[in-house]
């Protein structure tokens, strides 16, 4: 009944819960999205992600070096990786053409790509076949490509011939760095297979100081390939996501003290509009409890209705965020539902126990009266 | 000889800016007895009212119900004892706008003790609104909406009946169909005591008490 009477009751003041549930909503948005900014991308974002994802590049460093002593060196290197069990990305390059225009073409198993760059984003997916592509943001937006489009490269091999690929895009990829300049593949024809630049990620164990072990290793094995530590992105990211959890916190703070006085003065404008019937409830039998726990219970459904909202419009907040300054896609936390909750109740019921206070200090015979 | 159901003693009520409402005002109603009390507008008959359903307090003095004095009641004590034994007719009905006229009654049932939907339709039926019940009180006429706040008040067979200016916003027809419920409640022994400025209504109450400047000025016993 008395549920019943407290839903008829938000619809037949429908003004007021709006602007209730609109107040409680942003302040349910923000708290959302602040802790799926606090959960979700910053596990992505620190070293716990790093261990999966990459934390070095290896490149060929001796210049000039014939074609025979890179490939021998590679060679060595890829079977040391592979015995130590390091997670890695072997990716090869090669400069096609497009459209008249050059760029870098690489080829990276799939798995294995999609493994050492969590944090990339792709709006579509990585190729899995041979004849599949995925490109990178900015040379899609240069040549304004369309997911599904067929991308055809040409590359210009010894001896004047002219080798042809034909790829159909699967994804664009956001990673923030250079690879948005780059196509990728996942399966390249054999007549496409002789790469000349050769590059990995890498993910050592024990940070900088196995990174530089194995520097030492290489150099001692007389193998002319240098490791490089990815810390300075790693830590520029870390040190913008500390930026943004301040300041969406202290947003978010400010956002929750200016909505709890919002709500409050709207719950008390909605009780002091309805004084009269509050006095009826009075008369007709409502205790004080009685009458509180009806107006508790209103400011609950606006308060449960408002942290959905504020769920849903926090996540895509927190997304369109991470994408912007991040290039990574969050990952809804289920965790931010009970913590939006939570607080969004503690707001309604500070606002509406300071209005069930007010209700309770009316005198009903005055109140009826219309005084 | 019947017993005293409402007992008055020495009471007086105060308003700020020095209105004194009623002074020095004594009176034992007995049960089953039908009063009315009358008097011009600024009397003290919707204040007398108020302090005997408890939605306002006396400023000195006693008042005493069903043998109890309500002088240390507090405001859930009030309320309480109102919904368990006093049945309330306003002259401006009083219907909360959002509910049926079923649910306004179940209201007072709810609070009551359990909302028992097919008694309150019955209720409602026997006034003669059995056509209207899932109606709004904006869509009923005065005289509906005025049944509907009887219903309300006896849904919870109460002891005292208190009723103020219950045809006060009527029409000919409806004060004549609201007289006839009173009349049956009468008939049922029902104490009521009703606050009226309509000398038919008041004509049928077994007693009649007038007030003037807050104090009782002279009775009429039938």
């Amino acid at each position: 009944m008395i549920l019943k009477m407290a839903q008829k009751s938000l619809f037949a003041n429908a003004r007021n819960t709006l602007w209730i549930l609109a107040a409680l909503s942003v302040s349910a948005s923000l708290i959302a999205m602040f802790a799926t900014v606090s959960f979700d991308l910053e596990k992505k974002m620190t070293t716990a992600l790093r261990k999966s994802g990459p934390n070095a590049a290896a490149f060929f460093h001796l210049q000039g070096a014939g074609r025979e002593a890179q490939s021998g060196d590679w060679r060595t290197f890829r079977k040391i990786i592979r015995q130590r069990g390091i997670p890695a990305a072997w990716l090869s390059f090669e400069i096609v053409t497009v459209q008249g225009k050059p760029v870098i073409l690489a080829l990276a198993d799939s798995k294995e790509l999609a493994r050492l760059t969590p944090s990339w984003f792709v709006m579509g997916s990585r190729p899995k076949e041979e004849g599949e592509c995925m490109v990178g943001k900015r040379v899609a937006d240069l040549w304004k490509l369309r997911l599904g489009e067929h991308l055809l490269m040409q590359s210009l091999r010894a001896g004047g011939s002219v080798k042809k690929m034909n790829c159909r895009i699967t994804g664009f990829v956001l990673s923030g760095d250079e690879n948005e300049d780059r196509i990728f593949v996942s399966h390249a024809p054999l007549e496409f297979r002789d790469f000349r630049l050769h590059s990995a990620l890498l993910s050592i164990p024990q940070g900088e100081e196995g990174i530089q072990k194995m520097n030492q290793g290489l150099h001692e094995s007389g193998i002319s390939i240098e490791i490089k530590a990815l810390r300075e992105i790693v830590y520029g990211e870390r040190a913008t996501l500390k930026k943004i959890v301040l300041l969406s916190g202290t947003a978010s703070l400010t956002v929750f003290i200016l909505t709890v006085l919002g709500v409050s003065s709207a719950l008390l404008s909605r009780i002091l509009e309805r004084k009269k019937e509050l006095a009826l409830l009075q008369a007709v039998g409502a205790t004080g409890r009685s009458l509180g726990g009806f107006l508790l219970l209103e400011a609950l459904l606006i308060a449960v209705t408002a942290s959905v909202i504020g769920c849903a419009v926090g996540t895509l907040l927190s997304e369109w965020l991470a994408r912007k300054i991040f290039y990574v896609s969050v990952t809804p936390q289920w965790i931010t539902l009970p913590i939006t909750f939570v607080i969004t109740l503690i707001v309604s019921v500070i606002a509406a126990g300071l209005g069930v206070m007010r209700a309770l200090s009316l005198e009903p015979a005055i109140a009826l009266r219309g005084e | 000889m019947s017993k005293a159901i409402i007992a008055l003693h020495q009471v007086h009520k105060y308003y700020l800016k020095g209105v004194h409402a009623l002074q020095d005002v004594n009176l034992s109603i007995e049960e089953g007895q039908w009063t009315a009390m009358m008097g011009p507008s600024g009397s003290g008959k919707t204040t007398l009212l108020n302090l005997l359903d408890g939605l306002d307090r006396p400023s000195l003095g006693r008042i005493e119900i069903l043998g109890i004095d309500t002088s240390r009641f507090s405001a859930d004590n009030w309320t309480v004892f109102r919904r368990e034994n006093i049945g309330l007719v306003f002259q401006q009905f009083y219907l909360i706008p959002y509910l049926t006229a079923l649910e306004n009654v179940m209201l007072a049932q709810y609070y009551h003790s359990m909302a028992d939907k097919r008694q309150a339709q019955k209720s409602l039926e026997e006034i003669g609104l059995g056509a209207r019940m899932h109606h709004f009180p904006s869509e009923l006429s005065g005289g509906e909406q005025q049944r509907v706040c009887i219903a309300r008040a006896l849904i919870n067979e109460p002891k005292i009946i208190l009723a103020d200016e219950p045809t006060g916003n009527l029409d000919e027809d409806n004060e004549k169909i609201v007289m006839d419920i009173f009349h049956k409640l009468d008939a049922e022994r029902k104490t009521v005591l009703m606050v009226t400025h309509n000398p038919n209504l008041g004509r049928l109450a077994d007693r009649r008490i007038y007030l003037e400047h807050g104090r009782v000025k002279h009775e009429h016993w039938v």
